[in-house]
């Protein structure tokens, strides 16, 4: 239905219409009430001017016998209200006798046949003519009777009743209509307004209503909205609650952080976020089992509300995620004491089932609107900064800055770059020569790789290696490092290159690709296996140590040795010495710088008596001095490489060096 | 709110609406054709009554006036000492409001015969308004002059009528007054009293009503009175201008006698004291004169 009246239109409609009804009824009243006062004036006037005549015609002689007369007439005249004059004059106009004593003229629009006289013609005419005939022996007299009629008094007659019907027709109308109006607008306008807002904003109930019809509406509205109400509140508790820790969930906390930029536009009032991650949560799940996991984010979840304020906002987001959002704060000191009341809070051992174990939670701090504009950057740079608190040892709380930002967007760019660089083959392999110490010939080599783009240039193996390892894109490189140095075994197979052994690295990533042995096998299946040296760091074994041993026995199986690089830097155990079939150490360089002093000197010994003890070649890295050197060589060190004797090189420079040797 | 002004509504309409807008309705004062009459005849005449809704209706006498406010056809009355005791026996609220004159001659009585005439006959026909301040006259001429009201025939009829009676030889008398003397005078009736020498009878004129008129239309009355005394100021001033007017209401007399007529009265229309207390002896109610 396209075109829509209100009630009070519709009435407002219906009274019009009643109006002209009643309109159309008085109408037809005053008409009547005319041709009433018509007849009763016309029968009025024709038995005055029968009585006049009468009167004439048996007393007058003469004109003088008027004054016998004139009382009667008089009478007749004032009795009667119709009739404002009598007037007799003779057969020469000569007014005679006039009821109205005052001068008088005799009327004009006269009406002289008294049959055509009715209550139609007496608002038509002014006066009505009888003539009177006389006779005086055998001489005849006229005389004529005027009866003037009061036209005021008539139409005063008709337009009273008239006037007073009005008014009586109007006061009625507005009372009836004033009453109608009241109980309608009381009664019907006012509960149906209310009835509306109830239904729009369910704020006021409406009180009982007269009206039945509108009653149970009303009644079935309030039934209606209980139930809807509390299905509402469980569904925005199922939709805004975190079931678990019963605190908001990630919707909750964006529909809060857009209620704040809002706000903020308009007052400029500040507001930071927190971004709680727990540390090594992962552990508790592993070790203790999920349910105690449940249980002890509840704990936490309940730790963090009560060490914040009232205002603050507590959320979480994500398995061991948690987002406080500070609605207001005036300075940076405000937000540290929250963020180390959480730590210190979260800190605190927790017991269940008699177990005590403490956790810690790292914090990434992120304010609006110094840091970002939005909720989808407030929450990513918190998870950065984040990311950077445990970075910088857990358990602590880190402000996101722009110089972390632009760290984080160089990382971004270098990780796409990665991807380009893998697909136009921008990588390269350097070779370092290997050094046998007594005959110092070159007896193998590391392929390191490089990274020559057309747009960055040189990009060392530290700007992007660790890149790569966080984003998985090692293993890709790690496949291609293992290609090209498996074809570049098989090229120096049938060269005096040949007996050099090639040794690259592999990241424990690589380990956690359940491919990589079936890579290793199908890239070295052609070429002789023992020229290959993997060369691995014990973040290995760090993860999965048994299956990572697993695979290195596989693969040793096929003839690739192993050694083991930066031995001494990292979670270095002896155990792995012993339980990991390794063929070479490699003592990091680290220790080489330190060969200066005895104790750097001692623990290099140590190392390469351990390799001794363990039958391992033992290989020096970063070798630069001469002195160094000797005191390996002294040491009986088997093997060593650095810029003493060459820097990573290019496979051409690399070779010719070679040739340069045999 | 709206509720009183609801309640206001109904009162109001309840109220206005038994009452009605009465002091708008026309007020008729019904006279007869007598001199001390014509200040209302000459405020008809010259529209003053008009701005007061008041309406003068004439009749023949002064018993047909009374009749006709007894009836109710009118608000007020014109009447002399003798209207007025026969209405306020009917009305016990009626009462003088505006005197207006004091006869001196204006009533008379005439005959064919002298009094010494008169005194001889064994018979006398006497023409009069019988239930009029007429019989009082004639009463108190009969009483001074030693007439016994045994030797008196009696004929009731009013002035009007009384003007047909010609001259007759038979001892007759006519209780009249003006302007209905001249025509007997001319036709040879001369005047044998009048209330300039019967000075024991005193003739008042006065408008007369209720109390409830009085009390309804107070404001309107104010302003006949003020009418009325205008309309004798400029009659006094200017009686050839009046003389028109008002010759219609009183029997069309010429106007010499219009002009002799007024030395017949005495306006009172400013009551001093001594008229004052003569109308109360008289037993007129004065509390709602204006004066």
């Amino acid at each position: 239905m396209k075109h829509k009246i209100s009630i009070r239109f519709f009435i407002l409609i219906f009274l019009l219409i009643m109006g002209f009804v009643q309109i159309v009824s008085l109408y037809q009243f005053y008409h009547k009430e005319k041709r009433i006062v018509g007849h009763l004036a016309s029968v009025s006037v024709k038995e005055t001017i029968l009585n006049v005549y009468h009167i004439v015609k048996k007393t007058f002689q003469k004109q003088q016998d008027i004054k016998k007369s004139k009382a009667k007439i008089d009478n007749i005249k004032i009795s009667n209200n119709f009739i404002k004059n009598i007037i007799i004059t003779d057969d020469k106009a000569h007014i005679i006798y006039s009821s109205q004593r005052s001068k008088t003229k005799i009327p004009k629009n006269v009406c002289n046949n008294l049959k055509k006289y009715d209550k139609n013609t007496i608002f038509l005419y002014s006066a009505y003519k009888k003539d009177i005939e006389l006779y005086r022996g055998i001489k005849r007299y006229v005389y004529f009777v005027y009866v003037v009629t009061d036209k005021d008094y008539i139409n005063k007659l008709v337009m009273n009743a008239l006037y007073e019907t009005l008014i009586y027709f109007f006061i009625m109308a507005i009372i009836t209509i004033g009453l109608f109006w009241v109980f309608f607008e009381r009664d019907i306008i006012i509960p149906l307004e209310k009835l509306r807002q109830f239904a729009y904003y369910h704020t006021q109930k409406p009180k009982e209503f007269l009206i039945k019809e509108l009653e149970s509406i009303r009644y079935s509205l309030d039934i209606t909205f209980d139930r809807l109400e509390k299905e509402q509140r469980e569904l925005y508790n199922l939709s805004t609650k975190d079931s678990l820790s019963g605190l908001y969930n990630r919707l909750s906390l964006f529909d809060k952080i857009d209620w704040l930029i809002s706000k903020s536009k308009r007052d400029q009032q500040k507001f930071a976020i927190l971004f709680i991650d727990l540390d090594d949560f992962k552990n508790i799940n592993d070790f203790l089992g999920h349910d105690i996991g449940d249980e002890v984010l509840k704990i936490i979840a309940n730790t963090i509300e009560q060490s914040v304020r009232d205002i603050d906002f507590v959320a979480r987001i994500g398995g061991d995620e948690f987002v406080v959002v500070l609605p207001e704060y005036d300075n940076n000191m405000q937000i540290v004491e929250v963020a180390n009341r959480i730590i210190n809070n979260i800190s605190k051992p927790i017991t269940i089932n008699d177990k005590s174990f403490t956790i810690g939670a790292s914090i990434g701090i992120v304010t609006y609107p110094k840091n970002a504009k939005d909720k989808t950057e407030l929450i990513k740079y918190a998870d950065i900064a984040m990311y950077k608190a445990k970075e910088s040892g857990k358990n602590q709380f880190y402000f996101f800055t722009s110089k972390l930002n632009e760290s984080l967007h160089e990382k971004l760019s270098i990780q796409q770059k990665i991807k380009k660089a893998l697909k136009n083959n921008y990588f390269e392999l350097y070779y370092q020569p290997k050094v046998d110490m007594k005959s110092q010939k070159i007896v193998g080599c590391e392929a390191l790789i490089r990274w020559n783009d057309p747009v960055l240039g040189f990009v060392t193996p530290d700007k992007f290696i660790s890149i790569a390892e966080e984003n998985g894109y090692i293993v890709e490189i790690g496949e291609w490092v293992l290609k090209e140095a498996a074809q570049q075994i098989k090229k120096w197979q049938d060269t005096p290159l040949k007996n050099l052994k090639l040794s690259f690295n592999v990241s424990a990533k690589q380990f956690q690709d359940i491919h990589f042995y079936e890579k290793i096998y199908e890239y070295t299946k052609d070429i002789e296996k023992q020229k290959l040296d993997i060369e691995i760091t014990e973040s290995v074994f760090l993860d999965n140590t048994k299956k990572h041993i697993a695979i290195i026995q596989k693969i040793k199986k096929l003839g690739i040795t192993f050694s083991l690089d930066d031995f001494g830097t990292g979670y270095s155990s002896l155990s792995y010495l012993r339980d990991i079939p390794l063929d070479t150490i490699k003592i990091d360089k680290s220790f080489l710088d330190n060969f200066d002093n005895e104790s750097g000197k001692s623990f290099i010994k140590m190392i390469i008596n351990i390799g001794k003890i363990l039958s391992m070649e033992v290989v020096a890295e970063g070798v630069e001095k001469i002195e160094q050197i000797e005191f390996l060589k002294s040491n009986e060190c088997d093997i060593y490489q650095g810029y003493y004797f060459s820097k990573p090189l290019k496979l051409q420079e690399f070779e010719e060096l070679v040739f340069r040797q045999l | 709110m709206f509720k009183k002004f609801f309640l206001y509504f109904v009162v109001i309409f309840i109220f206005s609406g038994c009452g009605g807008d009465s002091s708008k309705k026309p007020l008729i004062i019904v006279s007869n054709a007598w001199i001390g009459y014509a200040p209302l005849f000459y405020a008809q005449e010259k529209g003053y009554l008009k701005e007061v809704d008041i309406n003068v209706i004439s009749v023949v006498s002064l018993a047909e006036a009374m009749d006709v406010f007894m009836v109710g056809r009118a608000d007020m009355v014109t009447t002399t000492e003798h209207e007025y005791k026969k209405i306020k026996r009917q009305f016990q609220d009626f009462v003088p409001i505006i005197l207006l004159d004091r006869s001196d001659g204006g009533d008379m009585i005439l005959s064919n015969k002298t009094i010494r005439e008169l005194k001889q006959s064994s018979q006398i026909d006497a023409y009069l308004e019988v239930d009029s301040i007429n019989f009082d006259i004639l009463s108190e001429f009969l009483k001074k002059e030693g007439i016994s009201k045994k030797k008196i025939i009696f004929h009731n009829e009013d002035q009007a009528s009384m003007q047909s009676l010609k001259y007759r030889s038979i001892p007759t008398i006519i209780v009249t007054y003006v302007p209905y003397d001249y025509t007997f005078k001319k036709k040879g009736y001369f005047e044998v009293a009048s209330t300039s020498n019967l000075k024991t009878i005193v003739v008042i004129d006065a408008l007369c009503t209720t109390k409830g008129i009085v009390k309804k239309y107070k404001n309107r009355l104010l302003k006949l009175k003020n009418i009325i005394d205008k309309s004798i100021k400029e009659i006094t001033v200017d009686k050839k201008k009046s003389y028109k007017m008002v010759a219609p209401y009183l029997d069309d007399i010429s106007y010499k006698e219009y002009i002799d007529a007024f030395k017949t009265l005495k306006w009172i229309n400013h009551p001093d004291d001594k008229i004052l207390n003569v109308i109360k002896k008289l037993g007129y109610e004065t509390g709602d004169m204006i004066k």
